[in-house]
């Protein structure tokens, strides 16, 4: 427009005047470039009329338009400030470097679209392993079930009195009236559960999916396994640990009752089946697995020392057995990681692919799904982003290959099993920073090349932690057994706890024994690692990452000081 | 007589800064000029000089300004900067060098002058 002003001010023939807007607009200059062009094209061609010449003969020299406007835009373009040209080259390098790495980037993108996992090992089944071979016959699991169902019409009872809820340890405490109802609801649950405490294993089959049989037991989980299922290893399902953990309360307080009722035979009965409870628990060489029966097994020492300090003469004749069993339960107290590699080694083959040498790389989408999956507890197969696919070299970069995210679990694992049976005195700060390096890695989440294993690494130090704790327990329950043995056999105290089998796990040294009003007090040194003589203090039996945090007292076992 | 393209595209240029050595100029001046000291031998299309100018403007050789003419007009007039005094210093010298050796080959007859001979 300003261009056709200026124009139009000037006395120039209308030829020239639409020959000079032409050429400026076909400079396809800035506007005031045009405008200073086609000023100097007026000046021009107004010199030229005055000289004489014709307008016909003014536009034939002047020569080509279209040749004109080119070489005007070339040179004009040149007179711009060199900072200005030097963006414009670096905008330009920059665009065809773009291009060329989103052509590269397709051409990856489509080669990684051609990747294909390969799922070569059922892990599930590995899984299943142990429980898969227990004879139809000698599986507990059916009679579980069938008590579990009874359970579940009838549930342990939360007594309260005004209004607060009571937990009663003993026959007479408040609320005790309702355990006793509940125990007699299941005079005939019981039975059921002691006969499959008998059974060889479990056989309980863990998946993705609800069986038929088990449909009665969990009809929601039932009909959501049927629509929502996938066979990832992630998504296994443990419905049946809640189940184990409820049948163990039940046998704890028949064990209690029976006790004060001065029956012997079926408190001991009750602990034998609560022991074989927690080894059945165990069927899967998973964590969770080996975290309830640790509990089941902390519950039984409880139990047992509850019994022998207010009933001494019930099970009186079982001490022994009673030791007996309690010391072949070393291995049954550590904690495994098989399960926990089981996972992995699943996430790689469906994650990654194959290279026959077990190395690969990662298959467009699929590790997403397995994080999604990992963050759904429901097992629900969440829908993807459409274009996750597009992600796939990024992820070749930031993610760590098949081969070393194993590696990088196994060196983990190694750690683990290597601090799995150090004593508590010696429970270390190697593993309190391996554990914050992995905090601080998880953090990081994709700038961790190692992040979906990281994810999925659980706090096994915690779960050693609990192994430890539950072991020391039962050492704690041995020397109160051993004690109780000698004074049944002697009619006195012993003196030490030398020759009880078992040492203080804070200080390698037997168990102490100290006698406060003619009743003995069995302790531990505890975390501060200096004997108190038998003052109880709270928190005296745990590890304390800080020192300052360490408590000055005993841990007293018995008589339970809490 | 009419200079080949290739030919003019040297001599174009080093015409045009003798051209402003002498005094500034504006855009029709110096093709006027160029007709008529050249007898035509440099006249160049017009579409080309401007292009040309801008050119050896953006090089720093030449500068421009708008200003009035005597005749009252506004028009832009050109001039040379030091460099381009320089140049056309340097320019001189090779086209004396190259106008003595095409004599000494007898590309150019001794009597010579503005291509007639």
């Amino acid at each position: 427009m300003l261009i056709k002003k200026e124009l139009q001010a000037t006395q120039l023939p209308e030829e020239i005047q639409k020959l000079i807007r032409r050429i400026a607009r076909r400079t396809r200059l800035r506007r005031s470039e045009q405008l200073d062009v086609a000023r100097e094209l007026v000046s021009h061609f107004e010199d030229a009329l005055a000289s004489g010449e014709s307008t016909s003969a003014v536009i034939t020299a002047y020569g080509n338009e279209k040749t004109a406007a080119k070489l005007l835009r070339s040179a004009c373009k040149r007179k711009r400030w060199w900072v200005e040209l030097a963006f414009v080259k670096s905008m330009k390098f920059a665009a065809v470097m773009f291009g060329c790495f989103l052509v590269v980037y397709m051409v990856l993108v489509l080669l990684a679209l051609q990747r294909k996992p390969n799922i070569a090992v059922d892990y599930v089944a590995k899984l299943n392993e142990t429980a898969a071979a227990v004879p139809e016959d000698e599986r507990a699991w059916p009679l579980y079930r069938a008590a579990s169902i009874v359970l579940n019409e009838n549930n342990e009872p939360s007594p309260e009195v005004d209004g607060r809820p009571v937990y009663p340890t003993w026959v007479g405490d408040a609320g005790w009236e309702e355990y006793a109802v509940w125990l007699d609801v299941h005079q005939e649950t019981l039975p059921l559960i002691l006969q499959g405490t008998k059974k060889q294993g479990m056989g309980f089959i863990v998946g993705g999916k609800i069986s038929e049989e088990d449909k009665e037991l969990w009809p929601d989980a039932y009909e959501k396994s049927q629509t929502n299922f996938s066979d990832h290893m992630i998504n296994v399902l443990y419905p049946q640990l809640v189940h184990l953990r409820r049948m163990a309360r039940l046998l704890r307080f028949d064990a209690i009752e029976a006790a004060a009722q001065g029956d012997g035979s079926r408190c001991f009965q009750d602990l034998e089946a609560l022991l074989r409870l927690a080894t059945h628990t165990r069927e899967h060489s998973t964590l969770i697995n080996d975290l309830v029966s640790l509990s089941i097994y902390r519950m039984t020492f409880q139990t047992i020392g509850l019994i022998v300090e207010r009933t001494p003469e019930v099970l009186s004749p079982e001490i022994s057995a009673l030791r007996q069993h309690l010391s072949d339960l070393d291995e049954e107290l550590k904690v495994r990681f098989d399960g926990e590699r089981l996972y992995i080694l699943d996430l790689l083959q469906r994650t990654f692919t194959d290279d026959g040498n077990g190395d690969g790389v990662l298959v467009p989408g699929k590790l997403l799904e397995a994080m999604s999956l990992s963050h759904d507890a429901t097992g629900q197969v969440n829908p993807q982003p459409t274009a996750s696919f597009l992600l796939a070299p990024i992820g070749d970069v930031l993610i760590a290959s098949r081969k070393e995210l194993l590696d990088h679990h196994d060196d983990f694992l190694a750690l683990m099993y290597e601090v799995r049976d150090d004593p508590l005195y010696a429970w270390g700060d190697e593993l309190s920073e391996y554990s914050s390096q992995l905090v601080v890695r998880t953090a990081k989440r994709y700038l961790n090349k190692y992040y979906p294993v990281d994810l999925l690494i659980p706090a096994l130090d915690s779960a050693l932690l609990q192994s430890k704790y539950a072991a020391a327990n039962r050492d704690g329950l041995l020397a109160t057994l051993f004690a109780i043995e000698q004074h049944q056999a002697s009619g006195k105290w012993p003196l030490d706890l030398a020759e009880a089998g078992v040492v203080d796990p804070w200080n390698d040294e037997p168990w102490k024994i100290t006698i406060v009003n003619e009743q003995p007090v069995i302790y531990s040194v505890g975390n501060d690692g200096d004997d108190d003589g038998g003052r109880h203090v709270f928190g005296a039996m745990e590890w304390h990452g800080i020192p300052t945090s360490i408590p000055d007292g005993d841990w007293v076992v018995w008589p339970n000081p809490e | 007589m009419r200079i080949e393209r290739e030919l003019m595209r040297g001599a174009g240029p080093v015409a045009i800064l003798k051209l402003l050595d002498a005094k500034e100029r504006y855009g029709y001046e110096l093709v006027s000029s160029l007709e008529k000291i050249g007898k035509g031998a440099l006249a160049m299309g017009q579409s080309t000089l401007y292009p040309m100018i801008y050119n050896l403007e953006a090089k720093g050789l030449v500068k421009s300004k708008w200003k009035e003419g005597e005749s009252g007009k506004q028009r832009k007039y050109y001039s040379l900067t030091k460099d381009g005094k320089q140049k056309l210093a340097t320019d001189t010298q090779q086209w004396a060098a190259v106008t003595t050796a095409m004599r000494e080959i007898g590309v150019i007859a001794r009597s010579c002058k503005l291509g007639v001979c």
